[in-house]
């Protein structure tokens, strides 16, 4: 009789325990862990790996990054807290994206600006013109249904400056703004949809350090040309043209984890470049966010940038 | 929201007028006004009843440069037939009315902002290419939903009717083909191709939003 109250006991504070403590722990249970992004750290990594003329296959494959486990409590509660008719049934297989070349430009600047890293760039009188036309017409269209847009919606900008304003580590940003992309509450650039459906935040991340870097003066801009690829999946051909005269083509084949903006940054510096790869691939690739594993991807040399 | 509202309140005003003497304009033998209630609001749609009234000013013109001021096709865009007024009545009535459906007035705000069609939207056509980082916020807002990427489902997507300027403006085409684009179906796709032109001719109701500084305040009908 005791053992069964134990039993008992024990099985009424495991629920509770599920249900109030954990559902963070709980969503990772039943969800495949996504792999750890398999990054170089340009140009670092880059430069010690030599680039031969002919074939050249590099094979050092960067160290992985320690994959931190997270308390994602904070994370859950913050997106519960966000529209729920906004949420689709389900997850998505990858996040909503934005259209047009200039949105991760437009995101990074927009986070630096609202931390006041960058002064506000005021946005061009079509940009703007397009942020007030569609704030405008969702205003109406809620409007229809008697609704009103919820004021403080999330952004992929207002997840970042806050978790960056409360010092969360990378780690964290990465679960808030996947869990956010998952349900489909926030949209992403598409330079930012990684091969396997995530949002890219170590390269968001990156880039934001970067241009904070260089607008502090601190560090110059990377000049592409400078800026030698190396590690798994890069290959670059030395293909004559003429007596004494030489190309050098380079082909990129996609992992998983990567992002349009990852292989930018990897090959040019910053991932701010990736529509010069957008374009040179448009042949199988009709969005950014279309990265599949194991494509080959032609990489424009840095001097057509 | 308040835009909507003050638009609405301005037609109800100008309507209690025009019931107060005895109508000779209707809208068809059998019906004299429309009306359609959109989230609580009921708008009336009916005519000018001085027979003596004539448009004046941008809608009297009849020769604008094509190109770009161009006729337009009855189905511009395969699928999407054109619909004419008492279609679009009986759009607001059906399907507006009961969250089924949106009328989109595709031009730019400046000219929403001088007068459209009761219960309409402004969702300039420029909002929806995509190259608008907004465009898939507003495909949600429509009731498409997000399959990640640029990919939707719009099962559940409402019935929209566009319309622009009239049958010379590329306006309304413009956010067909950029709707066609996304993946709307064209099934739930109408083409008010009169648009502005044709209803003013007929001397239809007009909704005159207020303007942005008067948000806070609804604004008082205006007969235009």
């Amino acid at each position: 009789m005791k053992k069964a109250a134990l039993i008992y006991l024990a099985l009424v504070l495991g629920m509770a325990t599920l249900m109030t403590g954990l559902p963070y722990s709980i969503y990772r249970y039943f969800t495949p862990d996504s792999p750890a992004p398999q990054r170089a750290a340009t140009p670092d990594a880059a430069t010690e790996t030599a680039v031969a003329p002919e074939v050249t296959m590099a094979t050092s494959s960067p160290a992985a990054l320690p994959v931190v486990q997270t308390d994602g409590d904070t994370a859950a509660a913050r997106i519960a807290a966000t529209d729920p008719a906004a949420l689709p049934d389900g997850r998505l297989a990858k996040p909503v994206v934005r259209g047009g070349d200039a949105g991760l430009d437009r995101t990074t600047s927009a986070i630096l600006a609202e931390l006041a890293i960058i002064p506000k760039a005021e946005l061009s009188d079509e940009e703007a013109a397009m942020r007030d036309m569609s704030a405008s017409a969702i205003t109406g269209l809620a409007a229809l249904r008697g609704e009103t847009v919820a004021p403080q919606a999330p952004t992929l900008e207002s997840l970042v400056v806050d978790a960056l304003r409360a010092g969360q580590p990378d780690a964290y940003i990465d679960a808030l703004v996947n869990e956010a992309a998952g349900s489909g509450a926030i949209s992403v650039p598409s330079a930012l949809v990684t091969s396997d459906g995530r949002v890219d935040t170590a390269v968001l991340l990156s880039t934001l350090v970067t241009k904070a870097q260089v607008a502090s003066g601190a560090v110059e801009p990377v000049n592409p040309n400078d800026v030698i690829a190396g590690g798994a999946g890069v290959e670059v051909r030395v293909v004559a043209q003429a007596v004494g005269d030489s190309a050098q083509n380079q082909f990129y084949t996609v992992a998983s984890g990567d992002s349009l903006g990852s292989i930018a940054q990897k090959f040019y510096g910053d991932a701010v470049y990736f529509p010069a790869i957008f374009e040179a691939n448009r042949t199988f690739l009709s969005s950014p966010d279309e990265l599949a594993v194991g494509q080959r991807l032609v990489i424009p040399p840095a001097s057509v940038l | 929201m308040l835009k909507a509202l003050s638009g609405i309140s301005c037609i109800i005003s100008l309507m209690a007028a025009g019931t107060a003497f005895a109508q000779s304009v209707n809208l068809t033998e059998e019906m004299a006004a429309a009306k359609v209630t959109i989230a609580g609001n009921t708008l009336e749609i009916a005519r000018i009843q001085d027979e003596s009234a004539t448009l004046t000013g941008d809608f009297a013109k009849t020769s604008r440069a094509c190109p770009p001021f161009c006729i337009q096709r009855m189905e511009p865009v395969r699928g999407v037939g054109a619909i004419g007024e008492l279609e679009l009545i009986a759009f607001l009535q059906d399907k507006v009315a009961n969250g089924a459906g949106v009328l989109i007035d595709a031009r730019l705000p400046e000219w929403f902002a001088k007068g459209s069609i009761p219960g309409a939207v402004n969702l300039p056509f420029a909002t929806l290419a995509e190259d608008n980082p907004f465009r898939n916020d507003i495909l949600m807002a429509l009731g498409a939903v997000p399959l990640g990427g640029n990919t939707f489902d719009f099962t559940n997507a409402v019935d929209l009717t566009l319309f622009c300027n009239g049958i010379w403006s590329d306006q309304a085409l413009r956010g067909l083909q950029a709707l066609r684009q996304a993946g709307y179906p064209a099934e739930k796709l109408f083409y008010y191709r009169g648009g502005m032109q044709d209803w003013q001719i007929l001397g239809l109701t007009m909704a005159m939003p207020p303007a942005p500084a008067e948000q806070t305040a609804a604004a008082e009908g205006t007969n235009p």
